[in-house]
C-alpha cells in the first residue's frame, strides 16, 4: 500500500508517494535520489545511514518512511553547498585524514555534529562514546577522533545553525 | 624528497566528506533493476524447489529466480556455460563450468 509523505529535507520540501514498507533510507536514496545517505547493514548496527530527524541522529534504515511525514531531515548534502565549501567538521575530517573509503563519514560527521552541539568541548572518551553508534573498517578510529578533536577546536563551541537544532 | 616519509590528505577526500562520492549503490540507470537474494537457512541443503508465486504478485517485480541463471550466462560468455538446471545451486555452476571445459 502507498501512503503519501511530505517532508523538508535540507530545507527544501518535498512530496512523495512511498510503499508503507519503505523505510526511510530507501525514500531519501531512491525517491529522493540523496544518495549521501549509505545503508551498510539495514539492522541499525553500523551507522551509515545516520540522518537529522528534527535536529537529533537517528538511523534512518530503522525508521519508517511513512512515519517521517511531516517532519523535517537533514542529510550530509545539506552540511555544505558542495565539496569546496566544507563545514568545519568536514574540513577537520578532510585534514585529518578521518576517512578512507569514506562509506561511513556521512553519518560519522552528522554523529559530529550531534556530539559538538551537545558538548562543544568532549574529551577523548565521549569523542569515542559519541561515535559508538557508528562503524568504521578502515582506520581503526584514531584519525577520526583526531578530527573531531580538531573540529571541536575549529569550532570554538560554537553550537552549529546551519542546521535545525530543536533537541 | 618534498613526498617521501610526509602525509598527504586523500584526493577524494573533500567529495566523499560532503556526500557526494559514487559508490556502485548509488549508481542509477534507466530501467535499472534491483536484485534480493533468498537465502536457504539450512547449511549444505538441497534446494528442491522454490516457490515464487508471491514473489512474482508483487507490484514492480521483474524476474523472479529465471532471469539470474540467464544473468549469470551473460556475464560469463567465455566459460561458454550451457544453459544450467535450475534453481541455481553452486554445484550445478560449478558442474555446468566442469562440462563446458572438457567440451572445449
Amino acid at each position: 500500500m502507498k501512503v503519501p509523505v511530505k517532508v523538508i529535507v535540507n530545507k527544501k520540501a518535498y512530496s512523495v508517494e512511498v510503499d508503507t514498507r519503505m523505510i526511510l533510507a530507501d525514500m531519501l536514496r531512491d525517491e529522493l535520489r540523496l544518495t549521501g545517505t549509505h545503508i551498510g547493514c539495514g539492522t541499525g548496527s553500523c551507522g551509515a545511514c545516520t540522518v537529522m530527524l528534527n535536529g537529533r541522529t537517528v538511523k534512518s534504515c530503522c525508521i519508517l518512511a511513512a512515519d517521517a511525514d511531516g517532519q523535517e531531515i537533514a542529510t550530509i548534502e545539506g552540511l555544505s553547498t558542495g565539496a569546496q565549501q566544507l563545514h568545519p567538521i568536514q574540513e577537520a575530517f578532510v585534514e585529518n585524514q578521518g576517512l578512507q573509503c569514506g562509506y561511513c563519514t556521512p553519518g560519522m560527521v552528522l554523529s559530529t555534529l550531534q556530539l559538538l552541539n551537545d558538548n562543544p568541548d568532549p574529551s577523548e572518551d565521549e569523542i569515542r562514546h559519541g561515535i559508538s553508534g557508528n562503524l568504521c573498517r578502515c582506520t581503526g578510529y584514531q584519525f577520526i577522533v583526531k578530527s573531531i578533536q580538531a573540529a571541536a577546536k575549529s569550532m570554538q563551541g560554537k553550537t552549529d545553525t546551519r542546521v535545525a537544532n530543536r533537541g | 624528497m618534498k613526498y617521501v616519509g610526509r602525509g598527504f590528505p586523500g584526493m577524494t577526500n573533500r567529495v566523499l566528506v560532503s556526500g557526494q562520492g559514487t559508490f556502485t549503490a548509488d549508481i542509477h540507470l534507466p530501467g535499472i533493476c534491483a536484485v534480493t537474494i533468498l537465502r536457504s537457512p539450512y547449511a549444505h541443503a538441497r534446494v528442491v524447489a522454490v516457490d515464487t508465486k508471491k514473489a512474482e504478485a508483487e507490484p514492480g517485480v521483474t524476474a523472479p529466480l529465471g532471469a539470474i541463471p540467464a544473468a549469470i550466462e551473460d556475464a560469463l560468455p567465455h566459460l561458454k556455460l550451457a544453459l544450467m538446471e535450475t534453481p541455481l545451486t553452486p554445484d550445478r555452476v560449478w558442474r555446468a563450468m566442469r562440462v563446458a571445459q572438457a567440451t572445449s
